[in-house]
């Protein structure tokens, strides 16, 4: 299971870093195409919704690696206790949020299938879908986390 | 909307992480308007990633990052160390005039802040620098950095208020060096106060300082190839990043040989992650900054504005105030995104150039990255120098009056903004 | 038939509690009949295009007529979003209006893009007769079936000409100039049979662009090209009239059927007489742009337009649209 989950970590970041350079790459060329005249319309639909992808599944990256930018002035001066039970708190109040975005995420992609990137001709939905996908990832992320808290002492 | 700002700040004080406590609060609004669907936080979390403009952050965060693999940083301190080994409190100088130098290709505040602290604080804590100083040192000439094109803040500036992003690039340039020249002022007052000794008793040679250039060269245009990049229509402002990139690539690659395949594929996982960071603040406060159109703030405050006064002065010195404080409390590119779109049409109506106020905005926002309670870079620089925040704000009052006197200079004599984009890309 | 109540329920602001009369209405509407409906006009045209100008009467028309029981509130420069953010805000059911053009509907009824084909209508007259076709009122329901209620179809924008720094007679003269297009396939596919390389990018980078040489020109309707100042950049305006740009205002299904019949009524009619009564303003507009713009230094250019007409049937064959548009043309007599 442990195992697993550090695979799919590897292939998540894998995927989110060969997004990141795939916009580089992909903006840089159709600025190099549109000076020489043949231009390429669909590179901009095409890294944005690169960026979507790595956005999401980034941002679950940065939460699992990283501490968010918070603000610990006051939680400092709490007791222990108190301090991670605020946390848990938290921790529970961010998980519900995610799940309702993964919840909602899923209707809205569906919802509006119709709805294209015009240049590239496939559905907005692909963008959409990386929402809830890199959310229901956080929701993972988050989970394992306050375990974590929860055991620690 | 009133309720969502103080379930907003309330989140924020008690430590959930900026990101959800900006996204919670703005699921609150949709909550409680019955009109709206939940499902439009989703679209409204998504949308900020979908923006072609918003696009060149995540490409500079990258291309800061494989500067500092490429050796162009350390060719960059060692031409700083050259500069000001004898002045007073030359690491701190060094400080000063590496951001300067960074400016050039680096475009986020913070992220350089934390870099120099991890480079320069060591060696400062060695000659006895004050913990504190150090990390305010390091933390505020972050500023320069995000003044001296390109700009992570200019970007989202012009990009929400439709301000063209090439005049707001060359607009930075003065203001970047004067703020270079306050900070070295404010040092200097500081490190003689404290004797703070130089390294060394002589100026440099000037074969000491041409060696020194030649090596750093290629950082130092980098700032030139990219505005005429733009003026000569290369690429657009938007696309710049994707040059800074490969630029950055290309020096460490080519020129410096010093960036090897692993080295690269190790800053593309940081900048992955540096990415998702960010870029989760900036799509939470789409889910936040749709409440505040929904409710029509930005034309109510605007009219609260301008009800107020209209005198440019006065109207300046509003705005700059309520930056300082929006900046104390929010995150800096959630102040750019959802405050540019009620300031510019006030300005504009004022008869204030929107290039102009965007510098002066900016840098008063920015400097939030520095101000308690909550400033990104004031925490970091101060668990790097290992200090409390509050030693750090102690040592920070010289750097913040230096700001100040930068921006009454831009407020007063707005040609030291306007003159550059003026004479680039015309009046 | 439903007896439509009489505007605003007549005189009567008191109790008109008769909700026997909801039974007739074909919308499921368990409000009372004096509820009053917020409406949120969205659009991505900047607070001083004279077509917001028409927005704001109709808001205050709507407001009068249905004794305060609409209320619209006018939000410009894509505020809400995207033009395609706010079609699927309408689409989950949020209570916004649309500016929106044919293509970004073709989305969702694949005919109805053809409204975007150059040279489809001569002028705003033509366009009249198309949206009153039968043709197009089963794209409406068709449209009403995905979830999206075309309140009207006729705000015009005027015609769109090509803008370049090089006189444009002939669609030879377009050869390897790169044109800036909104990216739909209808629009690029156009432009590029007309001789020109098409460039996606947003209107608001063109000036930087063209100034900076990243793109040759652009083409543009007249008020747009003058509100953007691309005379400061752009020596010709070459006339060929390729596109009458025409937009239509929509609302959410889902919104639209909780509202009264009167209302759904009065929705329709009025956005449609203002539209009218706008286009004559924006015509009259554009004549004026058009001298200002020549006053500031841009020529005008009077193409072969007969040359770009049958330069641009390459589009249609390549969009596969000829078929309809025969259909379209047999209806209203063209
Ligand atoms: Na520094
Ligand atoms: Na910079």
């Amino acid at each position: 299971m442990k195992k697993m989950y550090a695979i799919f970590c590897k292939l998540e970041e894998t995927l989110v870093k060969a997004c990141v350079c795939a916009v580089a790459l992909l903006v840089f060329l159709s600025a190099v195409f549109r000076t020489f005249k043949h231009p390429i319309n669909w590179a901009v639909d095409l890294s944005l919704l690169l960026f979507a992808w790595a956005v999401f599944l980034g941002a679950d990256m940065a939460l699992r690696n990283t501490d968010l930018v918070k603000v610990d002035m006051i939680v400092n001066w709490m007791p222990a206790k108190a301090r991670k039970i605020l946390q848990l708190v938290w921790n529970l109040l961010i998980m519900a949020f995610l799940a309702m975005v993964v919840w909602y995420g899923v209707h809205l992609a569906l919802d509006n299938t119709k709805r294209l990137f015009q240049t590239l001709g496939i559905s907005y939905s692909w963008a959409t879908f990386s929402v809830p996908i890199g959310s229901a990832f956080m929701l993972v992320t988050m989970i394992l986390k306050t375990v974590a808290l929860w055991k620690r002492e | 909307m009133l309720l969502s700002l103080v379930i907003f700040l309330a989140l924020l004080f008690l430590g959930m992480p900026v990101a959800f406590a900006i996204a919670l609060a703005g699921v609150a609004y949709f909550l409680n308007t019955p009109d709206l669907p939940m499902s439009i936080t989703v679209q409204r979390f998504l949308v900020p990633s979908q923006s072609f403009t918003l696009l060149a952050i995540p490409l500079f965060i990258f291309a800061g990052n494989l500067m500092n693999e490429t050796g162009i940083t350390k060719r960059l301190i060692r031409l700083s160390d050259t500069l000001t080994g004898h002045m007073y409190g030359n690491l701190a100088q060094v400080s000063v005039v590496l951001s300067t130098m960074m400016g050039g290709v680096s475009g986020s505040a913070v992220a350089d802040a934390a870099m120099q602290a991890r480079i320069l604080g060591p060696e400062m804590m060695k000659k006895g620098y004050a913990r504190g100083f150090g990390a305010a040192v390091n933390g505020w000439t972050g500023l320069v950095v995000a003044t001296i094109p390109p700009s992570m803040g200019l970007i989202i500036y012009g990009s929400v208020g439709e301000v063209s992003i090439g005049r707001l690039f060359a607009g930075g340039i003065v203001p970047g060096v004067l703020m270079m020249v306050a900070f070295m002022i404010a040092v200097s007052y500081v490190s003689r106060k404290r004797q703070y000794m130089p390294v060394r008793d002589r100026y440099p040679t000037f074969r000491e300082v041409l060696v020194a250039f030649r090596d750093g060269i290629w950082a130092l245009i980098f700032p030139v190839i990219l505005i005429v990049g733009i003026r000569y229509g290369l690429f657009t402002p938007s696309e710049s990043g994707a040059f800074a990139v490969v630029y950055a690539i290309f020096v460490g690659a080519v020129i410096y040989r010093e960036l090897t395949w692993k080295k690269f594929m190790e800053t593309v996982h940081k900048s992955a992650m540096d990415i998702g960071a960010i870029m989760l603040i900036i799509s939470a406060s789409g889910i936040f900054g749709y409440g505040i159109v929904y409710d029509r703030v930005p034309q109510n405050l605007s009219a609260f504005i301008t009800e107020l006064t209209m005198h440019p002065y006065f109207l300046l010195l509003i705005i700059i105030i309520s930056l300082i404080i929006a900046g104390m409390f929010v995150e800096t590119t959630v102040v750019a995104l959802l405050l540019t779109p009620i300031f510019v049409p006030v300005i504009t109506n004022a008869g204030i150039d929107p290039v102009h106020f965007g510098l002066i905005m900016m840098t008063v926002t920015t400097m939030g990255v520095m101000t308690p309670p909550l400033g990104v870079s004031l925490y970091t620089v101060s668990s790097i120098m290992g200090c409390s925040p509050q030693e750090t704000v102690k040592e920070s009052l010289p750097f913040f009056i230096a700001v100040l006197a930068v921006v009454a200079v831009m407020v007063f004599f707005p040609d030291v903004v306007l003159f550059l984009p003026n004479k680039i890309f015309g009046a | 038939g439903g007896k439509s109540q009489s505007q605003g329920g007549g005189s009567g602001t008191s109790g008109t509690s008769g909700t026997s009369d909801s039974s007739s209405s074909s919308s499921p509407s368990s409000s009372a009949p004096g509820e009053v409906y917020h409406l949120k006009m969205s659009t991505q045209l900047a607070d001083t295009h004279p077509m917001v100008e028409g927005f704001r009467e109709l808001a205050k028309n709507l407001e009068e007529k249905s004794n305060g029981r609409i209320k619209m509130e006018i939000f410009t420069s894509a505020m809400l979003g995207s033009d395609e953010d706010v079609i699927e805000q309408a689409l989950q059911g949020v209570n916004v209006a649309v500016l929106t053009d044919g293509g970004r509907m073709g989305n969702y009824v694949k005919d109805i893009g053809i409204l975007g084909a150059p040279y489809l209508a001569d002028d705003y007259q033509d366009i009249l007769k198309i949206i009153d076709t039968e043709i197009f009122k089963s794209w409406e329901e068709e449209l009403a079936q995905n979830g999206i209620r075309i309140l009207s179809f006729n705000w015009y924008d005027g015609a769109r000409h090509f803008l370049t720094n090089k006189p444009v007679y002939k669609p030879e003269d377009l050869n390897g100039v790169r044109i800036r297009t909104p990216g739909a396939p209808v629009w690029s596919e156009s432009v590029k049979a007309m001789g020109a390389i098409p460039v996606a990018m947003p209107w608001t980078e063109v000036y930087t662009a063209v100034q900076q040489g990243a793109i040759d020109g652009a083409e543009g309707q007249h008020t747009a090209t003058y509100s953007s100042r691309l005379y400061e950049v752009i020596k010709y305006v070459d006339k060929t009239g390729h596109f009458q740009l025409i937009n239509g205002i929509i609302v959410g299904e889902k919104w639209f059927s909780k509202l009264p019949e009167d209302l759904q009524k009065l929705l329709k009619e009025e956005t449609r007489a203002v539209a009218e009564k706008n286009a004559q303003y924006i015509a009259s507009l554009s004549d004026e742009y058009e001298k200002k713009m020549v006053e500031a230094g841009m020529e005008v250019v009077e193409p072969d337009v007969e040359a770009f007409k049958a330069a641009a049937e390459k589009a249609y064959e390549v969009l596969g649209l000829k078929e309809l548009r025969e259909k379209i043309y047999a209806e209203i007599g063209k």
